[in-house]
């Protein structure tokens, strides 16, 4: 088995009272796109400005190709490409003077391909970044995290507040990121749609700990929809092992869960209940499960809506 | 109760800053006192001490500017704009107060200010308020200049106090265009229309900025569009990273030394060319802005961004695959870029002047004076040109490098700390007359030992600062900078040499004692520990 690319260990960063990660551990394997999602403040930005060096990791470890962001960013950084939800480039530049200036620090830099994605995106050379739009930032912000092929991909938020067309863009350069052999990409998104899309490997953050990560088909398959009809009104919601939600009222529940903890027939007879329905559970609902403010109870998941 | 919006901005004005409003209050009590009191100068310092911190408090108020970031400098208060109040009245408010409220504290402090000052109360009066207006106009229009604003404020009231010396001038009676009653009409005049600027400037402000473009944006368009566009490719990482602060932060001295010389030193010497000691004056005065300028640049210069009240690393630089000392090696070759071509500017434009049009006859006495003294060499005199020029390059520099260690910290209070501190002590050098201390310290070889233990006590504090900040930096980046750290020292050992050679003249004094002492100032003139401190201040700031 090949070593991941980045490898974060027991990683906690506190910002004040707020706890933004709390004990965090995961690896990155090479060749995978590795989707991040969590709803806002979860811990993403701050996870990924860690693989970035840009945060000192104030207890655990982060290595990103076997080595310490911090101490050797120039030799991590020079394997990575980065774009952010908001693309910090100077306004003053031509579109052709930041890629000459990124250039400068990538060897392996492609200007064939740097041609090839700004006549696609219809950027002008001599359009100074400042008088473009922020769907042409997204895409200059995306040219010059791609051109130089770098190892590992990481995108925060990219498609954040743009339209349709500039995040089809960005996916299509994900996926032909993961066609050449041996790269990866890191994303962060809100958009379950377009994690579940392009994905193969999922983490998922809630108030900064690390719910779930495994690979997406396991996610999926693991994850189960039940409908449970009960003989008798029930006025609590069943306490089902595993569950991350249940919703319902009276005589029928539904619950998501997490069916490595559980089985689904076994389980609804021991209730006393019928199964109506067992369905894979969708990203949404098991991102909503997770996520959700009400699962605070420690060491439960659960969401009760009745 | 208020019942008028004009009543409503006021009580907000006065609402937000009563706290300060007491300060001057206390303040300009306190300093009345003092003069009543004494007549010692001791107590007349404290008093212009009161009178100026009442003043720019003062000023402070009325900059009635707001920002999402407490931190940041602000702009006008754009809130306002949805009140039902006319643009006029908008921008009257706090323009009249203003102007208002300094009348009334130079009132209360009208016997100091009249009796330390040149020209009549009327023209300081006019001035003080035109100055209130402009340098409003000066915060509320340009913000793009960021905290560059409080630079341009400081020149408007280096101009307005230009100004109130000019009818005190050579010769006297002085002529009509220099006479008080002239100086205090254009002043009405500059002022009332700068109002006009105001007020078209948040009229145009409140209907989203207009069809039209502001003075800063096209004096920032026609920069951009002046500089050549980058059509070939980097060399090396470093030379993009140069290229970059280049653009941002280095061009910035030039520009400003070439503004002063066009606007300023240009018609002053065409006004003066027929006077040879007020050539010299100018002459030495055009000498030193570069470095005047640098101590104002070098705070911006020092930050990460030079245009940004952010003092983070903006992600844009962070991930750029360079170590940090590699970074903090760039912005010092830029400052070093920046101080010569800052430099060369002025020495052709001093050249031109001396050649074309200026008086030399001082200038010439000079030269023979220094002629004869070193032995009737011409060679010596060039010399000793070329050192102040050299010695003065480097000061430029010095000045362009030294806030490095805190501005690129990203800790605001280091920042503004190291800035303030410096800002406060030229300010009390002047104040204080930091010449009769001097002239304590050389007067008595007594004087002079304590001086020495002083300054040896800086310099072993600074050497062993510097041993501990460079213990960890790369040895290359070490070895590049002890050579200009040499240079730098060897040209003001020289200096000090030479110093030392024409004081002895004209001085009686203890000369083993007084060498010693300049040889303890020229080991503290580079910056050394600061230089090393960078590097892990930067790294502090981008890795955080």
């Amino acid at each position: 088995m090949r070593e991941p690319v980045a490898v974060v260990t027991q990683l906690s960063r506190q910002f004040g009272a707020n706890l933004a990660l709390n004990d965090v551990t995961l690896a990155v394997p090479r060749g995978c796109v590795f989707g991040l999602v969590g709803e806002n403040g979860a811990g993403k930005s701050t996870l990924i400005k860690h693989l970035l060096g840009l945060w000192r990791a104030e207890s655990g470890s982060v290595r990103v190709f076997g080595r310490d962001p911090v101490t050797d960013p120039a030799g991590v950084l020079g394997r990575i490409g980065y774009l952010s939800e908001q693309p910090d480039l100077p306004g003053w530049m031509r579109v052709d003077e930041l890629l000459r200036y990124t250039q400068a620090f990538y060897p392996r830099w492609d200007p064939a391909y740097a041609s090839q994605l700004i006549e696609q995106f219809g950027l002008s050379r001599d359009a100074r970044v400042r008088t473009l739009s922020k769907g042409q930032r997204a895409r200059l912000g995306l040219i010059a995290a791609e051109a130089h092929r770098p190892e590992l991909l990481i995108l925060d938020e990219p498609s954040s507040g743009l339209d349709p067309i500039v995040r089809r863009d960005i996916l299509e350069a994900i996926i032909r990121t993961v066609t050449d052999e041996g790269r990866t990409v890191l994303f962060s998104s809100h958009l379950l749609d377009e994690v579940e899309r392009v994905s193969d490997h999922l983490a998922l953050l809630h108030r900064g700990v690390l719910r779930l990560c495994a690979p997406l088909e396991e996610v999926k398959a693991r994850h189960r929809r039940l409908v449970l009809h009960f003989a008798v009104t029930r006025t609590n919601p069943p306490d089902v092992p595993g569950a991350i939600q249940v919703y319902g009222a009276g005589r029928e529940w539904t619950v998501v869960c997490d069916m490595a903890r559980t089985h689904a027939p076994s389980m609804a007879h021991h209730l006393g209940a019928s199964l109506v329905d067992d369905s894979p559970a969708s990203l949404e609902e098991i991102f909503v499960g997770y996520s959700d403010a009400t699962a605070a109870a420690p060491g439960s998941h659960m969401r009760v809506v009745t | 109760m208020t019942h008028s919006s004009t009543g409503a901005l006021l009580w907000e004005i006065w609402r937000r800053h009563r706290g300060l409003v007491a300060v001057i209050i206390a303040a300009t009590a306190m300093g009345r006192l003092f003069d009543v009191q004494s007549d010692s100068s001791d107590s007349s310092v404290v008093a212009e001490l009161l009178q100026l911190t009442s003043f720019v408090l003062l000023f402070g108020i009325f900059s009635y500017t707001e920002s999402g970031d407490s931190r940041a400098l602000g702009h006008f208060p754009q809130r306002l704009f949805v009140l039902p109040v006319s643009s006029l009245r908008l921008a009257a408010v706090p323009v009249c107060a203003g102007v208002a409220s300094v009348e009334l504290l130079y009132l209360m402090w009208l016997n100091p200010a009249a009796s330390s000052g040149s020209g009549s109360v009327a023209l300081h009066a006019i001035l003080l308020g035109a100055l209130m207006v402009c340098s409003q106009a000066a915060i509320w229009t340009l913000d793009r200049l960021g905290p560059f604003r409080l630079v341009v404020v400081g020149l408007l009231a280096v101009a307005a106090f230009a100004v109130g010396l000019l009818p005190s001038m050579a010769p006297s009676p002085p002529p009509p265009w220099r006479s008080e009653g002239v100086l205090s009409a254009l002043t009405l005049a500059v002022s009332l229309l700068v109002f006009g600027w105001i007020w078209r400037h948040i009229a145009r402000m409140r209907s989203g900025g207009g069809a039209g473009v502001l003075p800063v944006d096209l004096l920032d368009r026609i920069l951009t569009a002046c500089m050549p566009q980058r059509r070939r490719a980097f060399g090396s990482p470093g030379a993009a990273q140069f290229w970059l602060e280049w653009r941002c932060s280095g061009v910035v001295l030039p520009l400003l030394v070439l503004g002063v010389l066009l606007a300023v030193v240009a018609p002053l010497s065409w006004l003066t060319r027929y006077d040879a000691d007020d050539t010299l004056r100018i002459l030495i005065g055009t000498l030193s802005m570069p470095v005047v300028l640098a101590m104002a640049v070098g705070v911006g210069f020092g930050r990460p961004s030079f245009w940004s009240d952010d003092l983070s690393v903006p992600a844009f630089m962070a991930v750029r695959p360079l170590a940090d000392a590699a970074l903090v090696a760039v912005k010092v070759k830029v400052a070093a870029a920046s101080a010569v071509v800052s430099w060369v500017l002025l020495l052709v434009f001093v050249g031109a002047w001396l050649t074309l049009w200026g008086n030399v006859e001082a200038l010439s006495r000079l030269a023979v004076q220094l002629w004869a003294f070193h032995g009737q060499s011409v060679a010596a005199v060039y010399g000793i040109a070329t050192l102040i020029v050299v010695a003065a390059l480097f000061l430029t520099w010095r000045f362009l490098v030294s806030r490095l260690w805190s501005g690129l910290s990203g800790h605001r209070r280091r920042f503004f700390g190291s800035a303030a501190f410096f800002g406060l002590a030229t300010l009390g050098w002047f104040i204080l007359d930091g010449t009769r201390v001097l002239l304590w310290v050389v007067d008595d070889p007594a004087h002079m030992n304590i001086a020495a233990w002083v300054l040896a006590v800086a310099v072993v504090g600074k050497y062993w600062l510097a041993a501990s900040t460079w213990r960890d930096l790369d040895a290359c980046y070490l070895r590049r900078y002890l050579w200009v750290w040499l240079a730098g020292t060897s040209v003001f050992g020289v200096l000090a040499l030479l110093l030392w050679n024409i004081v002895r003249i004209y001085v009686a004094l203890d000369i083993v004692r007084f060498q010693g002492l300049l040889i303890l100032v020229v080991l503290l003139a580079m910056p050394l520990a600061r230089m090393g401190a960078a590097p892990a201040s930067l790294a502090g700031n981008r890795h955080r």
